[in-house]
């Protein structure tokens, strides 16, 4: 699996206005749902399913990065969505630090596997280093696009 | 209490989470496997993750039903592999994220 299969180039937030953990869930989902991802879904019950998944444990990994995810009924494919904080986010991460490197994650309830490889695939590339700062050095959703693309394919 | 002498212990495990080694009993496991001073690492597919590191456990998509390996070594090593296979072999339905 590779991120650019899952994740949905026009929904790419470059620049993350919020500065706490919902609005950063909430601007995700918002920019996902005004690209198409979510059909006769309410935007609000899918915000309300990643707070809730947060509540049971951050998804803050550490090293500036977190992935927020829930299984979500109302899906029936894979979808998912990178934003960059400029100024970093508080996030509950494993190391206290802040995130600026967000994947957000919303998978069909019945492929836990996919979802398996999904979260697999974004520690993978996102491991790293270069690439980090390389995303965050980016000021377009085309640039991190392509950026993201080109570490992931090797 | 603490076993006297270093042992390297293996055990191998089978998921029995319906959702897989996802990233909550991952957590779990990082948690669990940090409280103890062996060496604490798990194999799956021929490869080897660090796990008290949860950026190298995220790289380990173990599905239902699929095996890993438990591998500790130090001076508590028995009781951390005890701990860590009832971590590693939870199957909770309800934790689903």
């Amino acid at each position: 699996m590779r991120m650019s299969d899952f994740i949905v180039r026009s929904a790419i937030v470059p620049e993350l206005k919020a500065t706490d953990k919902e609005g950063v869930i909430r601007e995700l989902l918002e920019s996902l749902c005004r690209n198409g991802c979510f059909k006769d879904v309410d935007v609000e019950d899918i915000i309300k399913a990643v707070l809730k998944r947060e509540l049971l444990g951050s998804t803050g990994i550490g090293d500036g990065i977190a992935i927020p995810h829930t299984k979500y009924s109302g899906v029936d494919k894979l979808v998912g969505v990178l934003g960059i904080s400029p100024t970093g986010v508080s996030f509950g991460s494993r190391d206290g630090e802040p995130v600026f490197v967000f994947v957000l994650i919303i998978s069909p309830v019945d492929q836990p596997v996919v979802h398996l490889r999904a979260l697999e695939t974004v520690s993978r590339v996102l491991r790293d280093d270069p690439l980090v700062k390389a995303l965050r050095a980016c000021t377009t959703a085309d640039q991190l696009f392509e950026q993201m693309n080109q570490y992931s394919k090797m | 209490m603490e076993d006297s002498s270093p042992e390297l212990l293996k055990r191998v495990v089978k998921i029995k989470n319906p959702n897989g080694f996802h990233m909550r009993p991952k957590a779990a496991f990082v948690e669990a496997a940090s409280r103890f001073a062996s060496d604490v690492k798990l194999i799956w597919e021929g490869q080897v993750f660090n796990g008290k590191s949860m950026f190298e456990l995220m790289l380990v998509a173990a599905a239902e039903d699929s095996e890993v390996t438990l591998e500790v070594f130090g001076s508590d090593s028995h009781l951390a592999l005890q701990e860590l296979e009832k971590v590693l072999a939870e199957e909770d339905a309800s934790i689903s994220n």
